[in-house]
């Protein structure tokens, strides 16, 4: 498990990271999501020990993960924008991961360049930003580590490859005892491969949840009024996150589970009125919302 | 991580490192051995051997070059062995992946040394094999390279560990190789300025003294090193190794820069540890850092700045510009050092420290706020005194001893050797200096240079140049050549007993004798003659100026300057050159004996009268201003009748005559001619007059010149 306590991350005089606490427990795909500059890559550097946190500490599987080789063993970080060796081909990457991690799949490795089309004896400057992309994956795959954290890795990625990264994670996590971690701001992405989301918004973490749970607690209710007086009472019955008028329909992002949210609106003379599952994108501009992250008011303003 | 990854590591980081290979390979192999091969081949002419063989001495022999390769390759390649840290996405690489940091910092300094010492020991070997198959070994050569090779690479070790320093206080790659090399160069710089400084301040500071101060700094691996190899140089003459030389230096400056190189490298490792893995591209990496890096630019910035505007618009305009131009950097570089384009002067106190520091170290030397140009000890304090009357008048002095040849700089070697310590003479002498100091004004005629070292009681040696005038010139002259010593100490023949020898036994010298008489139309004369006349001349100048009496330098002019040039044409000190240049007076009876049987004074001035068309007499004023000595053209008499051509001619003497080191007294610096003759086609010669012996018709001319 990784325990991330109270951890704050300072550069000179900004606060990227706000006290952030939050447990990533094993064999989840665990999503941190959040808006641009929130603090997603800070969080995934100070994981996976490139930063040191200013205040609070990261345990990974009960050690502290900063300068520790044991711990940094148990993980392998895809950054955003990976680094390969000058004048470098792919199995030359594989030789440096294969001399720091220990477990380093040299088969599985050639295995995959294979099955990705990928030629491990070709410069990696000839590669595209995709097939760079693919590689940094499959060097994190093949490094089986428990932990695999990816900062917008499918970033990059044609959709074929998309769901074929996808398949590897499935598989990896079938087979052995694997958390990958993925940071992005690509909700669609991560919609159907997270177990858990953690939004992160100007460097503090808003919620921290479980995907089930989190789209079975929210839901979308659209609805058109016939008495227009009734729209104050509404919003005083339902938990509302965020909600909208266009024309007389009214759409609400409410707490609560869909049997409950049908039975209160039912007491409401309605035109129209329907309870619609609610997709990660809305959960994320809803919740961001919230805290003062407006779409609207970023482009209006 | 396990021992055999630390190896695993280290073996993968060397076949990465391309850059420092190369750099090392460039810098020990191409530039040094290539390079000086190609000049010697493109510039030098002999055989092929010769050819190697010079290469070969030259690299060994050249150890200010070795020195400074070792600074460049270290810098360089602490800056590649941690470029990485530049870049983020080698930091997130790198900093991710199970290695213990400690490990790292390690085997990636273990590396850099590795690389090192595999270029330049093959260098090293392929010397010894130049040098071998040339036949240039020789007796200790062996040792002398260990010692050279054991320098070099602590050189290397210190100025590599500070280097990082500067490569873990930036964020790129270009600052840190400032950094690099002003952290390496640092104490040469403060004594560059402190000299230059000086020599801006008081007029004719002398430098030679200073620049054997110039490696003295103690903090910096290479002043060390070249201060090292400087007591093995003197050591080495004409490309050959003494028999003994001494390494007691060597082996002290070994010891002081691996203390260097263990105090940096922990410093190194502080910050490394410390500093943020995000920082890549920044100018400077710590916030803490900045004060005393800005600080220290606008105290050097602003020393600079004074020194420039004192010589362009003086004192007063230097400070007002030092302060403006502290202030500008002060804002330019808080965007630079913060990287942002915006005005601001915040920060106050280091611009306030920095300015402060700028103004003060301008100021104490041209206010002269340490009483430096006033300075003369009292006769308590020094045990006696060493002087350099005329600037002008720098003869070689050369000795030969019995294992080695020293060539000896004059200034240096009367400021060592030649110690005035007879107490009459002593307060004579101060007394002149006091006069000096605070009689001078700004307007004083017929002024001139005397350059002092004091040597202290304490021990310590104290180095002053006094602007006199001819009074106190006279005075001091006088009371110094009363003392035998001073009088010994100047005469080249005293030290070079052992160069008769090599006239005497050594085949393979050769000598050509001169006398360069001052009387028009004699200088030059040349002769070469037998080594029983040079004997007799030797013999007669050296008792001539043991027994000269000090009023004949008062009050008559030397005839010419005689010189005596020997080379040395083989055997061990081959290529050497040696001259002495006396002057000589119508009164050294011995010496004029000699140069009348010989014939040197055969023509006459009345033959060159002839040829005079004109002669123009301008009258000059000399003064001081702030420290330095100007020669102002006050007005000009011309003169070309015959009869009047000819009652000057009585009283003119060449201006060949100023090259000697007394001229000054007696000489009339008011008057200044010059002769202009049909000889050849028309020509001009300089003429001097005598202290009060200035013709009355050129007085007179210049009077009614006036009254018009």
């Amino acid at each position: 498990m990784i325990e991330i306590k109270g951890v704050s991350k300072k550069f000179d005089n900004y606060l990227a990271v706000n006290d952030i606490s939050i447990n990533i427990v094993e064999g989840i795909v665990f999503g941190l999501l959040g808006t641009n500059g929130a603090g997603k890559s800070t969080m995934l550097r100070m994981m996976s020990g490139v930063y040191k946190p200013t205040k609070g500490s990261i345990i990974i599987d009960g050690q502290d993960v900063y300068d520790n080789p044991e711990a940094k063993k148990l993980l392998f970080f895809v950054p955003d924008e990976p680094y390969y060796i000058q004048g470098g081909t792919p199995r030359d990457m594989a030789n440096y991961y294969k001399t720091v991690y220990e477990n380093f799949d040299m088969d599985y490795f050639y295995q995959m360049l294979d099955k990705f089309g990928l030629d491990s004896k070709r410069p990696m400057k000839t590669f595209s930003k995709g097939m760079k992309r693919q590689l940094s994956i499959l060097l994190g795959l093949a490094a089986k580590t428990k932990y695999l954290l990816c900062d917008e890795t499918f970033d990059g990625l044609d959709p074929v490859m998309r769901q074929a990264v996808k398949t590897l994670f499935a598989a990896e996590l079938s087979e052995r005892d694997f958390t990958p971690i993925i940071a992005s701001h690509n909700l669609r992405e991560l919609e159907d491969i997270c177990d858990n989301v953690g939004l992160l918004h100007k460097g503090s973490i808003v919620m921290s949840q479980e995907m089930d749970m989190l789209k079975c607690n929210l839901h979308k209710l659209q609805v058109v009024l016939k008495n227009e007086a009734d729209e104050e009472r509404l919003y005083k019955t339902f938990d509302v996150v965020a909600g909208e008028k266009r024309g007389s329909l009214i759409t609400l992002t409410i707490n609560g589970n869909r049997t409950c949210i049908e039975r209160l609106i039912a007491d409401y003379d309605t035109v129209y009125a329907e309870v619609l599952p609610i997709s990660l994108e809305e959960i994320f501009i809803s919740e961001a919302k919230g805290v003062g992250y407006d779409v609207k008011k970023l482009i209006l303003d | 991580m396990s021992k055999s990854s630390f190896w695993i590591n280290e073996r993968w980081n060397f076949k990465t490192r391309h850059a420092s290979i190369i750099l090392n390979f460039m810098a020990w192999f191409v530039v040094l051995t290539v390079v000086t091969l190609v000049s010697q081949i493109l510039f030098r002419e002999g055989t092929v051997r010769n050819l190697w063989e010079r290469t070969a001495q030259i690299i060994y022999g050249q150890t200010a070059l070795t020195i400074g390769m070792n600074v460049i390759v270290g810098v360089g390649m602490a800056i590649e062995a941690f470029g990485w840290m530049n870049n983020m996405s080698q930091v997130d690489m790198y900093k991710s992946v199970p290695v213990k940091e400690s490990t790292r910092f390690a085997y990636i300094n273990l590396n850099s040394f590795i690389i090192y010492i595999g270029g330049f020991m093959i260098n090293f070997l392929l010397e010894i094999v130049l040098l071998a198959v040339n036949g240039a070994i020789h007796e200790n050569v062996h040792m002398y390279l260990i010692y050279m090779a054991l320098l070099s690479i602590t050189t290397f070790l210190g100025t590599y560990a500070l280097a990082l320093v500067a490569v873990f206080l930036t964020g790129n790659s270009v600052l840190a190789f400032m950094g690099g090399a002003f952290l390496n160069l640092v104490e040469m710089i403060l004594v560059l300025m402190w000299g230059l400084g000086k020599s801006v301040f008081y007029a004719g500071y002398d430098f030679n003294v200073s620049i054997d101060e110039y490696f003295l700094g103690i903090f910096t691996p290479i002043c060390m090193a070249i201060n090292s190899m400087g007591a093995l140089l003197d050591e080495r003459y004409a490309g050959y190794l003494k028999a003994t030389f001494t390494t007691k230096m060597i082996w002290i400056a070994m010891v002081v820069i691996l203390v260097q190189a263990v105090v940096y490298m922990i410093l190194a490792y502080g910050l490394y540890k410390k500093r943020y893995a995000n920082v890549a591209g920044r100018r400077i990496v710590f916030e803490m850092a900045k004060p005393p890096i800005e600080i220290a630019i606008l105290v050097v910035a602003g020393f600079a700045t004074g020194l420039m505007m004192e010589i362009l618009g003086g004192r007063k305009v230097a400070i007002i510009v030092v302060i403006v131009m502290v202030v500008i950097l002060h804002v330019i570089l808080k965007m630079i050092l913060d990287s942002k384009i915006k005005f601001s002067v915040r920060g106050g106190v280091s611009l306030a420290i920095g300015a402060g520091l700028a103004i003060l170290l301008f100021a104490y030397p041209a206010y002269d706020l340490g009483g430096y140009k006033t300075y003369v000890p009292d006769s308590s304090e020094i045990e006696g005194y060493s002087v350099i009357f005329n600037y002008y008048a720098d003869y070689n002095y050369y000795e030969l001893r019995e294992d080695s040849i020293d060539d000896v700089n004059s200034t240096a070697y009367i400021y060592d050797n030649v110690i005035v310590t007879d107490e009459a003479a002593v307060e004579e002498f101060l007394d002149a200096m006091e006069d000096a100091v605070h009689n001078s004004d700004d307007d004083i005629n017929e002024v001139g240079t005397v350059r002092v070292r004091y040597h202290m009681k304490n021990g310590r040696s104290k180095y002053r140049e006094y602007n006199v005038n001819q009074d106190q010139y006279i005075k001091a002259y006088v009371a110094t050549y009363s003392d035998i010593n001073y009088r010994k100490g100047v005469n080249p023949f005293e030290y070079n007993r052992n160069i008769v020898e090599y006239f005497v036994n050594d085949e393979g010298a050769s000598w050509n004798t001169s006398l360069s008489c001052f009387s028009f139309g004699n200088e030059g004369t040349d002769q070469n003659f037998d080594k029983d006349i040079y004997f007799r001349l030797y013999d007669a100048m050296e008792a001539d100026m043991n027994e000269r009496d000090v009023n004949v330098l008062v009050g008559e002019a030397p005839i010419g300057v005689l010189g005596v040039d020997l080379a040395i044409n083989d055997g061990p000190y081959r290529g050497n050159y040696v001259n002495i240049d006396v002057p000589v007076y119508q009164s050294d009876l011995r010496t004029m004996k000699i140069v009348d049987e010989l014939g040197w004074m055969q023509k006459t001035s009345s033959d060159f009268n002839d040829s005079i068309s004109k002669i123009e007499i301008t009258k000059t004023r000399r003064y001081m201003d702030d420290g330095d000595v100007y020669t102002d053209e006050d007005s000009m008499v011309e003169f070309d009748d015959p009869k009047d051509i000819e009652e000057i001619m009585k009283y003119a003497y060449s201006d060949e005559i100023n090259i000697t080191e007394n001229c000054m007294l007696f000489l009339d610096y008011g008057y200044y001619g010059s002769i202009v003759t049909t000889e050849n086609g028309g020509g001009y010669h300089g003429m001097y007059f005598a202290k009060d012996k200035v013709p009355q018709l050129v007085l007179d001319a210049f009077e009614d010149k006036a009254n018009k």
